[in-house]
């Protein structure tokens, strides 16, 4: 591996007359460039600016438009009232398909199997006879 | 900003023309950089400024490249209209001159076409860090190499520069 002292050292000896004249070149072209040409680079760097800017002042008017819309008191007042409502009425909903209570008598004694038998039976018969009025109708 | 677009402009579309060859594909390049730098990295600090749009300059340069080879892979048919940049200057004075045909603008101009002929990377590197004065940290930074291939282009790229000159006899070591 070359050492760091040894590589500044050949580049020192190369970076001579060659590299001067050749950088003179340069600034040598850079200085004399011709009107035209000018301003072809001008015209682009002013693009390039108006082109910025006007996104600069899109991102502006979107964000005033928000705020704007944020501070008018009919969206201070409206919204948290609005959320209040939605609030209210999800929790307040009450479900017409609620599930019936079960007799106290069955919670309360205890009931024997045949009874439950019995009970399961009458369920039984009595989907039945609503699945055939269904039927019918 | 404007002020640092002022100043870089020049030399940046000089260093595109060099890598594009043409004024117009050169003015395409600096625009797309100057847009992408002030869009994007015009909140950064503005020491940042140089290397961010010099990198930008460098992507855009290498996706030129890039198209223009599928181009001409596709379209292998069709011959572009070469368009020489950077213009030949007029030497008629110069080659008038009795005492001394290597005039300061013909070695200028010599020096030039020696580096229209170095390799894209050996000229891009050659470019940033003789003519820019970036380190070689930057311009690996820029030209997204590790600092020993910097360090190796800039060393043929100089090399080469020394041998064509020498070769044209325009120095002598």
């Amino acid at each position: 591996m070359k050492s760091p002292s040894k590589y500044e050292d050949k580049i020192k000896v190369l970076h001579n007359e060659s590299v001067q004249s050749v950088n003179d070149a340069l600034d040598h072209s850079v200085s004399n460039l011709a009107e035209n040409t000018l301003s072809d680079i001008a015209r682009v760097r002013a693009l390039a600016l108006n082109q910025s800017n006007a996104q600069v002042a899109a991102k502006k008017s979107v964000v005033d438009t928000c705020v704007t819309w944020l501070l008018n008191p009919m969206i201070n007042i409206g919204v948290p009232v609005a959320v209040a409502v939605i609030i209210a009425v999800s929790v307040k909903y009450v479900s017409f398909e609620t599930i019936p209570e079960l007799p106290l008598a069955m919670m309360a004694t205890e009931v024997p199997n045949e009874d439950f038998a019995m009970l399961e039976d009458l369920e039984f018969v009595t989907w039945l006879a609503e699945n055939e009025q269904s039927a019918l109708l | 900003m404007e002020a640092f677009l002022i100043d870089i402009e020049k030399r940046a579309y000089h260093m595109a023309a060099f890598a594009t060859g043409s004024h117009a594909d050169a003015l395409d390049l600096l625009q797309d950089s100057m847009i992408k730098l002030v869009t994007n990295y015009q909140d950064k600090p503005s020491r940042e400024w140089k290397p961010l749009f010099y990198r930008i300059l460098q992507n855009r340069i290498r996706d030129w490249h890039r198209h223009q080879k599928v181009r001409n892979l596709l379209f292998f048919w069709k011959k572009d209209e070469i368009e020489e940049w950077p213009p030949t200057e007029n030497n008629e004075n110069s080659l008038g001159t009795p005492e001394n045909n290597l005039t300061k603008k013909q070695q200028q101009s010599a020096a030039l076409e020696h580096l229209k002929q170095l390799s894209p990377k050996q000229q891009q590197c050659f470019l940033l860090r003789s003519w820019e004065g970036l380190s070689v940290a930057e311009t690996a930074d820029i030209m997204q190499c590790s600092r020993g291939s910097v360090k190796t282009h800039y060393f043929r790229a100089i090399s080469k520069l020394r041998a064509k000159m020498e070769d044209g006899h325009e120095i002598t070591f």
